[in-house]
């Protein structure tokens, strides 16, 4: 019997505070790779992973979404509580729980603990980031406080490879009972924290507390925290047009060739068409703008890991809360600006109903990375490549204004939707964590991670909807004696001619039309569908390299800006409408945000291409 | 003609991988319906197998960049 117990997994889960260091130590046990970031609210709901013990005992362990308490005021840390206490739908209560504490705010942590101790469940408690808190000079009697919280204490550093050796020995023989707190059943928690601080921790008189002092007087000054935010978003949308080019020249070239070599390679016929002018103009038109998404991750990624984005979130607060949005709202539309997917359901961390649906609302409104490569196809074609006064990239200038334009549109139409609300206050109470080197280890895992997450939708998505298009475009055949471009007599021309009279006002053509249409799959595939379109109606079917000069030649710079303008507010894809719905538990707000995201992008074309027409950049 | 069926097949395959996508429990159906039909004559076990796992498959969830979410029915975190 005993053998057939320890062969069965037991069912572990990690709790604790948010931002002590959870998900890295589960990465670190289970070897998975889930998102770290070093602020609060990454991880919103369950996750879980498997791992043996050294000794051979099998473990399945939870993750799950950090909180303050057990008493919980949002829907990610309902998720903690539940579980811990047996109720959560469809996962039986942990037979053992695993609180991580962030050592070097114990104070903070510590009440959490003694929460999640008096739960009554097996516990083990483990202090993370045990070498940042010694650099601190902080001295912790780890078995003198294992005594008082009557629970094994271990201390851990999930970011090294071999942080955790001490808990996974633990593990092989867990605790089987609840801890057994040594406190006067009367004792405040606070006073038992307090308590606990004096007698199992020393800290000796240190200054070395001014540093971060010192950065955090100029990073969270109201006006130059502003401006060093600023500059630092500016230099960002620089980065990605000069630093990107010459390996987006190099991966052009490799697209180029590899075309180039199936034409020659293959006989004229409908499979060099589908593979030269279907999957490698479509797929390999979108490939090219890698480096640019790799450029903006890796500023972002940076940003993440040193521990500057809270405080951005911070320095953005007064702004946010002049267009009746909370600090809270920050993080979720952060994640946004790398697919909307995940900053949606990062608003699970907010406590009040009405400014979580406003930020679902305003996800989609912030230029997630599926974007990118759209502008930055519409800034090459339309934009000259110069530099302002010797320094400024304009191509980055414009895309660092596209950006600001989607940010500044998001605070508008906040105001607009809490115009109706109640005015509450909510205050912004956040952590804010210690400055870290951001680790070259995780950056270039998280870089490897968006590279994988972009390769793999361009060889799903884009490549399965290219062959569509292809197909759209190339029957059926023209009849014989015909004398227009094969694709006017495509299903495609056809639908992009049935299109055309609705966006014709703002200027676009036919061809803009069909790309529309994939485009709500996911906004990058309107970029091989363009490629597509021209490669099966052109003369030069060499459009996965030649799209750029293309498109400058055929359209006017008036309707090259009025679709940036589409796509500043284009209707999202079909995944974000789909979390919307089940995040929202309905249709309604689907509709919603569909139709006023329509209506805006509608408008702001319109308005675009008016006014590029009256400044005399229309067609000649 | 060969090279039409051959186009023919990666067409329906790329039109069925959407329809997963946009109507799961249509392709669900149509999954079910053709394991039936794979049943009725004696197709192979393996193909029966792969075609039982389809029409059994969960609902697809994210923006489709990873497997990893599919589970949770969408969301990188």
């Amino acid at each position: 019997m005993d053998v057939l117990i320890e062969t069965l997994p037991l069912r572990a889960a990690l709790v604790g505070n948010p931002n002590c260091g959870k998900t890295s130590l589960f990465n670190l046990l289970t070897g998975s790779r889930q998102k770290v970031a070093n602020y609060a609210g990454v991880t919103v709901e369950r996750k879980e992973g498997r791992f043996t013990t050294p000794g051979g005992r099998p473990f399945r362990l939870l993750d799950l979404p950090g909180a303050y308490s057990l008493a919980a005021t949002s829907p990610d840390e309902a998720v903690t509580r539940d579980v811990c206490a047996g109720r959560y739908k469809g996962e039986p209560a942990p037979e053992l729980l695993i609180c991580v504490l962030d050592a070097t705010n114990l104070r903070l942590h510590l009440r959490f603990a003694l929460e999640v101790c008096r739960l009554g469940r097996p516990t083990i408690i483990v202090l993370n980031m045990l070498d940042a808190a010694r650099k601190e000079g902080l001295e912790i009697d780890l078995p003198r406080l294992s005594a008082e919280l009557g629970a094994p204490v271990v201390g851990v550093v999930a970011i090294r490879k071999s942080g955790a050796s001490d808990l996974l020995k633990l593990l092989d023989n867990p605790p089987l009972h609840a801890p057994v707190i040594q406190a006067d059943a009367h004792e405040e928690v606070h006073a038992t924290v307090r308590r606990l601080l004096t007698e199992c921790t020393s800290r000796p008189a240190v200054a070395s507390e001014a540093l971060e002092d010192r950065l955090d007087r100029w990073i969270l000054h109201p006006v130059w925290g502003l401006m060093i935010l600023l500059a630092l978003m500016f230099v960002m949308f620089q980065a990605v047009f000069s630093w990107a080019q010459p390996v987006m020249d190099a991966v052009d070239a490799g697209v180029s060739g590899f075309g180039e070599m199936i034409r020659q390679f293959l006989p004229d016929g409908l499979i060099r068409s589908l593979l030269v002018d279907g999957i490698i103009a479509g797929a390999g038109t979108v490939v090219v703008f890698l480096p640019q998404i790799l450029i903006l991750f890796l500023w972002i990624l940076i940003l993440e890991e040193s521990g500057y984005l809270p405080r951005a979130a911070f320095l953005l607060d007064r702004i946010m809360a002049s267009a009746g949005l909370s600090g809270r709202s920050f993080i979720p539309l952060l994640s946004s600006f790398a697919c909307a997917v995940p900053g949606i359901m990062a608003t699970r961390t907010i406590q009040n109903p009405r400014d979580r649906l406003v930020t679902i609302l305003l996800a989609p409104l912030m230029t997630c990375s599926a974007r990118l490569p759209v502008y930055a196809l519409l800034i090459a074609a339309f934009i000259p490549r110069r530099s302002i006064g010797g320094m400024v990239n304009q191509q980055g200038l414009v895309l660092f204004a596209l950006y600001m334009v989607a940010i500044l549109s998001a605070l508008g139409v906040a105001w607009v939707m809490k115009r109706g609300g109640a005015q509450e206050e909510h205050p912004l109470l956040m952590e804010l964590p210690a400055y870290r080197w951001p680790s070259l280890r995780n950056v270039a895992l998280g870089l490897w991670q968006r590279a994988v997450i972009f390769l793999s939708r361009v060889g799903s998505i884009i490549v399965t909807l290219s062959v569509l298009l292809w197909a759209l475009s190339s029957f059926p055949a023209p009849p014989a004696g015909a004398t227009g471009p094969a694709i006017d007599y495509s299903l495609a021309g056809w639908i992009g001619h049935i299109m055309l009279p609705v966006f014709a006002p703002l200027g676009f053509t036919w061809q803009i039309c069909v790309a529309l249409i994939p485009g709500l799959a996911a906004r990058e595939v309107a970029v091989s569908a363009l490629a597509t379109v021209y490669a099966v109606g052109g003369v030069d079917t060499d459009a996965a390299s030649q799209l750029i000069p293309i498109l400058s030649r055929q359209w006017s710079l008036a309707t090259g800006l009025s679709l940036m303008a589409w796509y500043v507010y284009a209707p999202q894809c079909f995944s974000t409408l789909a979390v919307i719905r089940r995040e929202t538990g309905g249709w309604k707000v689907v509709f919603q945000t569909a139709g006023y995201l329509f209506g805006l992008a509608y408008l702001a074309s319109f308005l675009t291409w008016r006014f590029a027409l009256a400044m005399g950049w229309g067609p000649s | 003609m060969i090279q039409s069926l051959i186009i023919g097949f990666l067409v329906l395959v790329c039109a069925l991988y959407w329809l997963g996508r946009l109507a799961p429990s249509v392709t669900q159906k149509l999954w079910k319906s053709t394991g039936a039909l794979l049943r009725t004559v004696h197709a192979p076990s393996a193909l029966q197998t792969a075609v039982a796992g389809r029409a059994n498959a969960g609902p697809r969830g994210g923006c489709g960049g990873c497997k990893g979410c599919d589970s949770k029915g969408g969301g990188c975190h």
